[in-house]
């Protein structure tokens, strides 16, 4: 009897964990969104007050933020941009729509004046909002759903178990 | 390996593929005498060298013939080659692009022309870009030797005189790197064909020279004198009334001044500030005549 009631705790537990983890992967993707928002305002700054050239400027931003993207100063920004895009590890469980916006920040930078450079910054950080709010509300609504499922499925099998 | 062909793979790293290859398979053709790349929108790319222009085939040979069946360079093309030479930071040219031209690494300089953005009656950008034309630097070390052997002392200050493509410019960068070790020079660079730094370093060798890059020349020449303490104020092409105003000021200083000026330079007002003892005329880069002022002034 002990070992069933131990063995149905693991199972609780175990789920419980599921759910929390899945969970967390809803964090990480709002935190990942947050640190793209403040990589895209330190840049913002860089180009109105600083003028270097567009690889060093992504660098000491990525740097100065935390943002996990490393351009290689080596191929065309572009090809470079999503390069770097592309091997953003999927520990922050980024979404298609996440995605293609990262690419389309990256298509643009360096090829236009300043004003065009500030306008094109502009309006990816009112998208990236909207992305930011809906991570917001995926949050509200499925995190504690995630946490809950994990201990009540945990929970039914391990009934089912006894 | 040699000068001429380090100098031309440099140039043309700026290009994109497929030019770029063609280019380099044609390497021992052009890399001695090449002066100019031109790319036109939807035209035919051409290669200017000392003596003639050529056109690439595209089966990648040049030939002296223009026909339809040439290599050209599309509308993508001048995009990516501006935005390469810009180091995909077009913004940080800005103030380059709006005055038409960019200087790249190794001092060359991509000149460019499109359709102008004006703004308060200034070209403040330009859009539309149709043709860029990609001048290969070539300094020409010793090319003042025997001018100096002759003038070895020029603090009465030299104006060189010339037509355009005349070596006024190759000239007087030659002048700055030999007499820099000699006395203390402010070179005025405003347009980055003198020294062409990048990043704030000379592409050319232009010796121990201060260089003033960017400068409005007048302006530079007044914080040149007042923060350098030079004994020449070397400078390309001065013509404007704020430069002669500015150039008064340095004689008054003290300072000589070396410039290059188009055409015969005998028009009277670069002379009268009488910040110029002598005259240098070039004709096809090479001296045709030194004159004193006064033998000027006589004939």
């Amino acid at each position: 009897m002990p070992l069933k009631i131990i063995g149905c705790l693991l199972i609780v537990s175990a789920a419980f964990s599921a759910g929390t983890l899945l969970s967390k992967r809803l964090y990480r993707r709002r935190d990942f969104l947050s640190s793209f928002k403040t990589f895209l305002q330190a840049l913002k700054t860089e180009l109105r007050y600083n003028g270097g050239d567009i690889f060093s400027l992504v660098g000491a931003c990525a740097r100065q933020t935390g943002f996990p993207i490393d351009v290689d100063g080596d191929k065309p920004f572009e090809v470079s941009w999503q390069e770097a895009v592309g091997g953003i590890p999927r520990y922050y469980s980024l979404c298609a729509k996440d995605l293609e916006l990262l690419t389309e920040c990256g298509s643009q930078l360096g090829k236009t004046d300043l004003e065009g450079q500030l306008s094109h910054l502009s309006l990816i950080e009112a998208r990236l909002d909207s992305l930011i709010a809906e991570a917001g509300e995926s949050i509200a609504k499925k995190s504690r759903l995630y946490k809950t499922m994990g201990f009540f499925v945990g929970a039914s099998a391990a009934i089912l178990l006894l | 390996m040699k000068e001429d062909v380090i100098r031309y793979r440099q140039a043309i790293s700026c290009l994109t593929e497929p030019l770029k290859s063609v280019l380099l398979q044609n390497e021992a053709v052009f890399a001695q005498k090449i002066t100019e790349i031109r790319l036109r929108v939807n035209r035919p790319v051409s290669v200017q060298c000392t003596a003639e222009r050529y056109f690439i085939s595209n089966t990648g040979s040049p030939t002296a013939f223009c026909s339809d069946s040439m290599l050209k360079a599309d509308r993508q093309t001048i995009e990516n080659v501006v935005h390469t030479i810009c180091d995909y930071s077009v913004y940080s040219r800005q103030n380059e692009i709006s005055e038409g031209f960019v200087t790249l690494r190794g001092g060359h300089r991509a000149g460019i022309c499109g359709t102008a953005v004006l703004s308060s009656g200034t070209v403040s950008n330009i859009r539309d870009i149709s043709s860029v034309n990609l001048r290969i630097a070539r300094e020409v070390r010793g090319c003042a030797d025997g001018f100096l052997l002759r003038n070895p002392d020029l603090r009465g200050g030299v104006l060189i005189c010339g037509a355009p493509n005349s070596g006024k410019t190759t000239f007087i960068r030659d002048l700055a790197r030999q007499l820099s070790y000699s006395y203390k020079i402010s070179l005025l660079d405003e347009r980055g064909e003198l020294a062409a730094c990048v990043g704030g370093e000379p592409q050319n060798d232009v010796g121990l020279c201060d260089v003033y890059c960017g400068y409005p020349k007048s302006v530079a020449m007044l914080q040149a004198v007042r923060s350098m303490s030079p004994d020449i104020i070397i400078c390309d092409e001065i013509g404007s009334a704020k430069e002669l105003e500015a150039l008064e000021e340095c004689r008054r200083c003290g300072v000589s001044v070396v410039a290059t000026a188009h055409a015969d330079g005998n028009s009277g007002q670069i002379l009268r500030t009488n910040a110029f003892s002598t005259l240098v005329y070039l004709d096809e880069r090479r001296i045709s005549a030194i004159k004193t002022v006064g033998d000027s002034r006589a004939a």
